[in-house]
């Protein structure tokens, strides 16, 4: 475990410093351009995530038992983002030298891309759930909440996160992009563009991922 | 010496008359020597101690409700935290007026927000989406529950329903700030999936809140009514609730 940083501006500083550094390393599998980006574009995910999800994680928390204060949820929810971002913010070393490892001997089209992939939602996945295990354990013993009232509140929260967060993440693309896409000036944010797959959203995306439609006559030759 | 004593015990099987070898009837036995052994050692263990009942859930005073007048932003506190202090108030003093008119405001004005996120004329809409379809299904609970002699009042049943209404309602003001930005970031002729689906399953979940709210008001309430039977009736009222709701989403034209 990581030790609790000293005050809350602190862990504050260094959850966002965590989250630009992972967001650098994981932009630099394509280009110094979406590596400067993704300094900036990854700690306001986190900042606009944490921000929409304010209210409802209060009234989650009240209504599975929870008795704390509004400030007090949102420093509990917030610190569920901060030490993943810690932790992000501690692989990504690795992952900018595997990022650089692969833009060194990519083809310019596709690239190591899926591979890279996967190694990142890997590495979020471990985090996230390091930083779940740990908020609910800090609420059941610094804050006396029962332990079953805990692990609900915060698999709450991540549940709220994430359906708030995917579409977020969405909307602020590019974060990864294929090789074939550098040069050119890419813009800061995509928006509701549509997807390879014609997806305008992330819920959009999440359904065509589980019922596989085929990609659209412009981009099936490239496979 | 104790295991010799458990075998001693053990009744040995039989076959055709004849005792079977000693290997053979152990194996046979095994189960219940087992069971004789673990007897033995428990025997010896001090008995944990049960574990001490709940103690019932205290009503709200009439104090408590007269303060959430005087600051009516911790409304939160009756609707949401704590359901079952709600349904022993309801099972000890019939639900007072002041509590049912503090339910009725929190139905009301919990859901304007998620109301004014689906556009500046919708902002009635949510409100009458939980509270009209409550306040429309009431009746017939209260004409099924007292029809089976459970002993409710009118005021116990209506204040349930409300208790549903505000927490659902509370639920969407929760979740307004979260459809504000999905109706910014989502394409409004989006194919598939668009902003207006979303919010309607955020609307059902809001409700499978409220629902949820209610059981654990119920729970609360011991001693109120013939629970069993009345909770009978109120799974088949969440049905007739449940195809009003759909009916009153349709009108309302919610899901367009």
């Amino acid at each position: 475990m990581i030790p609790r940083a000293r005050s809350p501006w602190r862990e504050l500083a260094s959850g966002l410093l965590g989250a630009a550094a992972y967001g650098f390393a994981l932009g630099s599998a394509h280009s110094e351009l979406y590596a400067a980006r993704n300094a900036l574009k990854f700690p306001l995910l986190i900042a606009v995530t944490c921000m929409l999800c304010a209210p409802s994680t209060w009234i989650a928390a009240r209504f599975l038992g929870v008795q704390l204060s509004f400030l007090a949820v949102q420093r509990s929810a917030a610190r569920l983002f901060l030490d993943a971002s810690r932790l992000l913010g501690g692989f990504s070393p690795a992952i900018f030298f595997v990022a650089h490892a692969a833009r060194a001997h990519d083809d310019g089209k596709l690239g190591r891309y899926d591979e890279f992939l996967a190694l990142n939602l890997l590495c979020v996945a471990l985090a996230g759930s390091a930083s779940l295990l740990r908020q609910s354990r800090e609420l059941w013993r610094a804050q006396a909440i029962a332990r079953s009232s805990a692990r609900r509140a915060v698999a709450a929260w991540l549940a709220i996160s994430l359906f708030t967060g995917g579409q977020a993440a969405f909307y602020l693309r590019p974060f990864f992009g294929y090789p074939a896409s550098r040069g050119g000036s890419p813009p800061w944010f995509l928006g509701a563009e549509p997807d390879r797959r014609g997806a305008t959203n992330f819920y959009e995306m999440v359904w065509q991922s589980l019922e596989r439609p085929p990609l659209p006559e412009l981009y099936r030759e490239t496979r | 010496m104790g295991h010799q004593r458990i075998l001693d015990r053990a009744p040995f099987e039989t076959c055709h008359g004849f005792a079977r070898p000693l290997d053979q009837r152990l194996l046979l036995n095994a189960p219940f020597v087992l069971s004789r052994a673990v007897e033995v050692l428990m025997s010896s263990a001090p008995v944990p101690e049960p574990p001490a009942p709940r103690p019932a859930p205290e009503p709200f005073s009439p104090e408590v409700l007269a303060e959430l007048w005087r600051r009516p932003h911790r409304l939160y506190e009756l609707v949401l935290a704590a359901p079952d202090r709600l349904g022993a108030s309801f099972a000890r003093s019939g639900a007072p007026g002041s509590c049912l008119l503090l339910l009725l405001c929190g139905a009301g004005l919990f859901a304007l927000p998620y109301g004014l996120v689906l556009g500046w004329d919708s902002w009635w809409r949510v409100s009458v989406l939980y509270l009209g379809s409550t306040l429309i299904c009431l009746p017939s609970l209260h004409v099924c529950a007292s029809f089976i002699g459970a002993r409710v009042s009118i005021a116990q049943v209506l204040a349930i329903g409300l208790l549903l209404s505000a927490a659902a309602g509370a639920f969407t003001l929760g979740f307004s700030p979260i459809l504000a930005f999905l109706r910014f970031t989502m394409e409004s002729e989006a194919t598939q999936i668009s902003w207006v689906s979303i919010s309607n399953v955020l609307l059902y979940v809001a409700l499978g809140a409220g629902v949820v709210q209610l059981w654990r008001c119920f729970a609360g309430a011991r001693g109120w009514t013939d629970s069993a039977l009345f909770a009978l009736v109120l799974v088949f009222w969440h049905g007739v609730f449940l195809y009003v709701f759909l009916q009153m989403h349709r009108v309302l034209e919610l899901a367009a």
